[in-house]
């Protein structure tokens, strides 16, 4: 940085004690000249160190934007991480759980589901062959909504997803066939 | 080609010692105790003895067994959810024995005993 200040003041010098071409202006004496030179160059330096700093600062915002954007992105396929639920929908049927494990399915309908849940067994929601129980908003294990669409081969359900204890449980928002 | 062929074999037994191993594994007990799945879910950690797990069962909640944070569902030998005997061990620390299996992202134990 001193190198270039340097060379830039002998530039500036040289520059100023270059041939005059107007001879009505009074010759300046050396030393003024030396400062005319000297203030040139700090007002170069002056603007090229704003120029900098605004460059700085740009870059800084730019940066920071972008990381924030990252940030949502990575909020949004995440889930919420202090609930560790990931927000989706999923197709698929009702089934018996233990029909997802043998692969042999039973029809299903409400009543049959009523029957099975209240001789403890569970009905859970088959979706691309991963097997979820399936909870309401309140954290209450919801049936009632499955045993609803029990039997239809195309259900859609809405909400959020989450692993506990290496199970998949859905909460669910909306439950339709 | 000589090198490539013993490279071969060596991974080929080494997967069938890692199986082998598995299967060690999915035939012995695991110790824990029986949840209440609900809980899990909203993170209440309930501690569920008999009496609860007997009023969940009858309100149709699920019921599972929860060792060293893992979560599994049992089965009886006949297949269908042990909730019963998930019931009565209720409370206490035990051992299932039987087989740990997976199936469509399902981990599950086919209990042969309770200790």
């Amino acid at each position: 940085m001193k190198n270039i200040l340097l060379v830039l003041l002998l530039s500036g010098l040289l520059l100023a004690c270059g041939g005059n071409e107007d001879k009505d202006e009074p010759e300046k004496s050396l030393s003024e000249q030396v400062e005319d030179a000297a203030n040139d160059v700090a007002e170069g330096a002056e603007e090229a160190a704003n120029d900098v700093a605004e460059g700085v600062e740009e870059a800084a915002n730019d940066v920071a934007e972008g990381a924030e954007n990252a940030a949502d992105k990575v909020k949004e396929k995440v889930g919420d991480a202090t609930t560790g639920f990931t927000k989706g929908g999923w197709t698929g049927k009702v089934v018996k759980l233990t029909d997802a494990i043998t692969g042999n399915y039973e029809a299903l309908n409400a009543s049959r589901v009523k029957e099975l849940v209240m001789a403890g067994q569970y009905v859970g929601f088959l979706s691309d062959g991963q097997f979820y129980m399936v909870y309401n908003a309140a954290g209450n294990y919801d049936w009632k909504n499955l045993a609803r669409v029990a039997g239809q081969e195309s259900v859609n359900i809405q909400g959020k997803v989450k692993k506990v204890g290496g199970m998949s449980i859905i909460l669910a928002t909306d439950i339709a066939s | 080609m000589k090198k490539l062929f013993v490279a071969m074999l060596i991974s080929v037994s080494l997967v069938g010692l890692a199986l082998t191993q598995v299967d060690i594994n999915a035939q012995s007990g695991i110790t824990g105790k029986t949840v209440s799945l609900s809980s899990e879910v909203i993170s209440t950690n309930e501690n569920v003895d008999a009496k609860r797990a007997k009023e969940l069962y009858s309100a149709g909640q699920p019921l599972v067994f929860n060792s060293n944070g893992k979560l599994y569902y049992v089965l009886n030998a006949a297949g269908n959810i042990d909730a019963k005997n998930l019931v009565r061990n209720a409370g206490k620390q035990v051992t299932i024995e039987g087989n740990v299996k997976t199936s469509n992202g399902v981990s599950y134990i086919i209990a042969t005993s309770y200790k």
